[in-house]
């Protein structure tokens, strides 16, 4: 039986009610064709490639300090992912986002220094989140860098509040958020999507389909590939491509984001990725085909295909780019160092981020925030 | 001004106290009502109070020494700073009295008991504990955590909560319900058991240790174990057990048994009911035996070491029983009361002990004691004196017996039987036998009561 | 000196704060057009607009969790659960999100935000309607769990946790909605973490929250015909906790019996018992006895039911129990 072209009886009824099958007047918008993002330039590239390669080193050494016991717990690496991160914040940098547990690579690409990211996954008092989160709950709140969520698929909801928010004060600010494959089997996603379009929030839902959750492949845990399809169920625009190229992924995330940013709804996306290393570092990834992860290390790796482009069709030199990695590999150590040498966290302040302190009044009559709220849908009903 | 606390008058005969407890250290914050000391009276231990705020800033007197009244136990002062050596200096050379060696309970001849910092010596002078009780908040590295939200606060109990907390209990209520148990199967009294645990808590090890101290007998050794239930002691079960053993232990009682010629009594209840008025034989019997008091003023009476405390004060307690226990009212004035008033007042006493309304004024202090186990069908029994008091009287149920009447001849007449209990230290046998002819006498010719 | 129905207390609180506070919202099922299951919502969405009186979807995990990300960037969202039996498909997000969202980010973003619905048993709603959740949310570090028992403190109560800076559930009572009681005309706030002696005595304490408050005074009028004296004291917040009261209560009356529905086991009575007897231990003359519904789902038939709340004539027993008479 096809489930996507299966019809029950209230479907059928609501297509001969008066109702169409998708309240969104006329049906969705398209995406558009070409984002509002100039062309990309040599040095844009150029620093998106430095991008990509400084989170793999980070990633590199944290693995290497993992297994020296500098890094404790779970620790979950983007090696191999860097160009969906990476190209997706050239849009979207003032944006809202929102990320799973394999999120040292976004919080990067948002903005987070290596040095934050390496003293959070040392668990250090300088850490993004003062050490308190961890690898999973890396936070930047200066860079609007929602965190580091442990729950596969419960933040994809938080992500449609700070649409809403975005929304409701008029912000003109979009809420990217990431999950992966495994995600998009979770309640709280479809719930998510469900309220996210019903509302139109500017929301744009990644979904990073590396092919396996945790250690199960694609095929073993959905009936579908491409999970940008769940969103046609919920009547939602949707696009899905491969994310390997960064210069791809930056157009595309950008039209999903102007399309959202203008009021027509969220967009899903599926971006196709490969992840060339275990779920965390307590896998080692036995389960894949034999060969399979050395064609994607040597056919899609994200670094392997913009350095060719860089060096093909933007003519940068050897030179040049030895002296990038030169200054990767020093910002990488300096993390390092920096990680190293700060502080663990006073046990003094073990309690003092249980509860938010009280800073509202309490006081009767006193003023708080106005502003206009603008409507929640853009047309009303009926 | 730090000024002088004096031994309070605290009974109407009180002419010497003896510190039993003090209830508040040197140091300790005092409220109005605050019990800072018990007082072991001619009549019972009485709590003591101040009725100022302020500071308990030396005591002059430790617990076991007896001081008449009116003598300085403590000098108080406003706030723990005040410089109270000139009035100190004023009481004259005298050392602060303590402990008489024969006196001391075993608490107080422990070495290890809570020392007092002695000023002598110099050293720091002793922190003043916060006034009130209350919250100490959860800490953490030094900080004050809001533990309202999270751990747990501790909580210092407020001097009137600690105060209240111990009322009920045999000494400062604080032990373990583990040692209460122990002191229980081994029939020690905790009060006088030093506890070594936190605040003075006395544990079950203490409770062993005291067990082990004064006589090294072995346990018996444990019978069979019965069908049985244990049900828990109330206090006033222990009380009755504390008061009445050491009751049977330390007075050497006597028994005179007597049997009343109640012919006239009936009828002069009925004469008395005729008249509207609701009066009870046991009435009667308190009226008599008030009057039988003041004619044998000797037997009104306790025993002191020192001295026999003659009471010049006739207050008859009548034992009530109550579900679980029996408290013993007292009619205070019995012989200045006329019939009426004390069925009144005896029927009130008898009905709030039963709610267990009665204020401790209304339940202590009597100098004689009656039990009536009549109305439940006893013909005849003895009573346990009830200490400091010298005399019980036990009534026994009238009932109609053939008698030998004065001119010889047989009948049927109204008789009753009452056994005196007497405390053989301040009553001779035949001092309580011419108690036992005017109380005879009274009841016998009832009419007299009248006069 | 008004006389509101609960319901009205509590709607006349949140459209005080949404007057005052744009950042507020309402957010849940049938809260808007529908005028609120329990019509607690009734007129709001007329006032307010749909932008700030927001119908849901069926989606409790969903909209619950929409609510701690819009919190998270400054909105304080009410989400209303139509009961807090269905809160479990979103306990998820109201323990691992907005609980924990201020400590694993280090302190850089919290949820402030108001969780609310009625809690516990109505009449007859069998095994699936009947949840306390009192102590499912209690357990939890992050989170302050409110409750009240008449109008006034429903108002002055819910008042605070909407101006509180954290997340606030806040439970109500189906069956209490229609109960009227005085309400001061004039603004107030009743500061979180408050208990409140609702009747004092010397004999025995009764610790209890919520519409058992009822129960306990019921009881404490039994008793006193027999001349037995309790207090009882609503917690009206078990987290912030008020030891002060508690405690105090406690250590006057020297006994206690704690009160409330939600399971025996596990549940917050245990807590209350365990501090009391950590910090009361040498003033307790009698273990602590709880009160609390049956350990059993709660079952449909009338006469099943009664014996599974806690009602006066337990407390009753209880208290004889604690006393020795």
């Amino acid at each position: 039986m096809d489930a996507a072209t299966q019809r029950g009886p209230a479907q059928a009824e609501a297509q001969a009610s008066p109702h169409s099958a998708v309240h969104t007047q006329g049906g969705l918008l398209p995406l558009p064709t070409q984002s509002s993002l100039p062309a990309i330039t040599r040095d844009e590239l150029l620093g998106l490639y430095r991008q990509m390669a400084l989170i793999r080193r980070v990633e590199e050494l944290a693995a290497k300090a993992y297994t020296q016991r500098k890094i404790l717990g779970f620790c979950h690496l983007y090696i191999g992912q860097e160009s969906v991160a990476v190209g997706a914040a050239v849009a979207t940098k003032g944006d809202y986002w929102m990320a799973a547990y394999r999120e040292h690579g976004h919080a990067m690409a948002k903005g987070t220094s290596a040095r934050a990211v390496m003293a959070e996954l040392y668990g250090r008092r300088d850490g993004a989140s003062r050490g308190l989160g961890g690898s999973m709950h890396i936070f930047d709140r200066e860079h609007d860098f929602l965190g580091g969520y442990g729950i596969v698929g419960a933040h994809v909801p938080l992500a449609a509040g700070v649409a809403f928010a975005a929304k409701y004060r008029g912000e003109g600010r979009v809420a990217l958020c990431y999950f992966g494959d495994g995600a998009a089997h979770q309640g709280a996603f479809f719930e998510a999507l469900c309220l996210a379009q019903l509302y139109k929030l500017p929301a744009v839902f990644i979904c990073e389909n590396n092919f396996y959750a945790m250690g199960t492949p694609l095929h073993r845990q959905s009936a579908l590939a491409d999970m940008s399809l769940r969103a046609d169920g919920i009547g939602m625009q949707r696009d899905a491509f491969e994310g390997f190229d960064v210069e791809l992924v930056r157009e595309r995330v950008a039209r999903a984001a102007d399309y959202a940013r203008a009021g027509n709804g969220p967009v899903m996306l599926e971006i196709v990725t490969y992840r060339h290393r275990g779920h965390s570092m307590s896998d080692p990834a036995k389960y894949r085909p034999a060969g399979e992860l050395e064609q994607y290390k040597e056919e899609s790796d994200p670094l392997k295909i913009t350095l060719r482009r860089l060096t093909e069709d933007f003519g940068v030199t050897e030179a040049e780019l030895e002296a990038l990695q030169a200054g990767v590999e020093a910002e990488c150590e300096d993390a390092v160092a920096f990680a190293e040498a700060s502080p663990i966290p006073d046990p003094a302040d073990l309690y003092r981020y249980t509860y938010a302190p009280q800073q509202t009044t309490m006081g009767v009559g006193e003023a708080a925030p106005t502003f206009t709220i603008p409507a929640l849908r853009a047309q009303k009903e009926g | 001004m730090p000024e002088l606390f004096k031994m309070p008058q605290a009974t109407p005969t009180m002419e010497v106290g003896t510190i039993a407890k003090w209830r508040k250290a040197e140091g300790d914050a005092l409220k109005p009502q605050d019990v800072v000391a018990e007082v072991e009276t001619d009549k019972a231990v009485m709590e003591i109070e101040v009725f100022d705020s302020g500071v308990l800033l030396k005591i002059l007197v430790e617990a076991g020494v007896e001081v008449p009244a009116g003598q300085p136990i403590a000098i108080l002062g406003k706030s723990a700073d005040e410089d109270f050596s000139a009035l100190l200096a004023s009481l004259g050379g005298a050392a602060p009295a303590a402990p008489a060696p024969a006196k001391a309970s075993p608490a107080a001849s422990t070495p290890s008991a809570a020392p007092t910092p002695s000023p002598e010596k110099g050293v720091a002078a002793p922190v003043a504990r916060a006034p009130e009780g209350g919250l100490r908040p959860f800490t953490w590295a030094g900080e004050a955590v809001n533990s309202a939200f999270m751990e747990l606060p501790t909580y210092e109990l407020g001097l009137l909560e600690a105060a209240a907390g111990a009322a009920e209990g045999p000494g400062s209520g604080r032990a373990a319900p583990a040692a209460r148990r122990a002191a229980r199967a081994l029939g020690i009294d905790l009060d006088a058991v030093h506890g070594t645990g936190p605040r003075g808590r006395v544990l079950r090890a203490d409770v062993e240790a005291a067990q082990a101290r004064p006589a090294a007998a072995p346990l018996p050794p444990a019978p069979a174990a019965p069908k049985s239930e244990a049900v828990k002691n109330s206090n006033m079960r222990k009380t009755i057990a504390r008061r009445l053993t050491a009751a049977s232990q330390e007075v050497p009682a006597f028994y005179l048994t007597a049997v009343f010629d109640c012919d006239a009594l009936v009828a002069f209840r009925e004469q008395l009911k005729g008249a509207g008025l609701a009066v009870s034989y046991n009435d009667i019997l308190i009226k008599g035996c008030a009057r039988a008091l003041v004619a044998v003023p000797e037997v009104n009476a306790s025993w002191g070491d020192e001295a026999i405390l003659r009471h010049k004060a006739v207050h008859v307690g009548v034992a009530v029983a109550l579900p679980d226990g029996l408290i013993t009212p007292v009619i205070r004035d019995a012989d200045k009361k006329g019939l009426s008033t004390i069925a009144g007042d005896m029927k009130d006493l008898a009905a709030r002990a039963r709610d267990r309304k009665l204020m401790p004024d209304e339940y202590t202090g009597s100098t004689f004691s009656i039990s009536n186990l009549g109305m439940m069908g006893i013909e005849q029994f003895t009573a346990i004196i009830n200490p400091p008091e010298a005399m019980i009287l036990a009534v026994g149920g009238m009932q109609r017996e053939p008698v030998v009447r004065a001119d010889g001849s047989l009948g049927v007449g109204w008789r009753m039987r009452v056994t005196l209990t007497c405390d053989h230290r301040v009553v001779d046998g035949a001092l309580g036998a011419r108690f036992l002819a005017e109380l005879r006498k009274l009841i016998e010719k009832p009419a007299l009561l009248a006069a | 000196m008004a006389t509101l129905q609960i319901r009205e207390a509590l709607r006349r609180a949140m459209v005080e704060e949404m007057r005052r506070d744009d950042r507020i919202f309402l957010m849940g099922e049938e809260v808007g057009h529908y005028n609120g299951a329990y019509k607690v919502s009734q007129g709001m969405l007329e006032e307010f607009g749909e932008q700030r009186v927001i119908d849901t979807p069926i989606s409790e995990n969903g909209f619950a969790g929409l609510g701690v990300g819009a919190a998270m960037v400054g909105l304080r969202p009410i989400i209303e659960f139509m009961t807090w039996n269905f809160s479990l498909v979103a306990y998820d997000q109201v323990i691992n999100s907005a609980a924990k969202i201020y400590q694993m980010s280090g302190g850089q973003y919290s949820a402030p935000m108001v969780f609310r619905g009625p809690n516990g048993t109505a009449e007859n709603l069998a095994a699936q309607h009947s949840t306390s959740v009192d102590s499912l949310y209690a357990h939890f570090p992050g989170l302050k769990v409110v409750t009240y028992c008449d109008a006034a403190d429903a108002y002055g109560l819910l008042k605070a946790a909407l101006r509180d800076d954290g997340p606030v559930c806040f439970l109500e009572s189906e069956l209490t909605y229609g109960m009227k009681g005085e309400v001061p005309d004039e603004e107030h706030i009743i500061p979180l973490g408050q208990a409140k002696v609702r009747r004092a005595g010397r004999d025995l304490s009764l610790i209890t929250w919520g519409k058992q408050v009822f129960t306990c005074e019921a009881a404490a009028k039994q008793l006193e015909a027999d001349g037995i004296d309790v207090e009882v004291v609503d917690l009206r917040s078990l987290r912030p906790l008020d030891h002060q009261t508690l405690f105090a209560s406690v250590a006057k009356t020297r006994r206690a019996v704690v009160v409330h529905e939600g399971h025996l086991f596990a549940g917050v009575g245990a807590e209350i018992v365990a501090r009391l007897q950590e910090a009361l231990f040498d003033v307790l003359e009698a273990p602590v006895l709880r009160v609390t519904s049956r350990d059993v789902p709660q079952p449909y038939a009338s006469n099943l039911e009664k014996l599974v709340n806690p009602d006066a004539a337990r407390v009753v027993e209880a208290v004889r129990k604690s006393l020795g008479r």
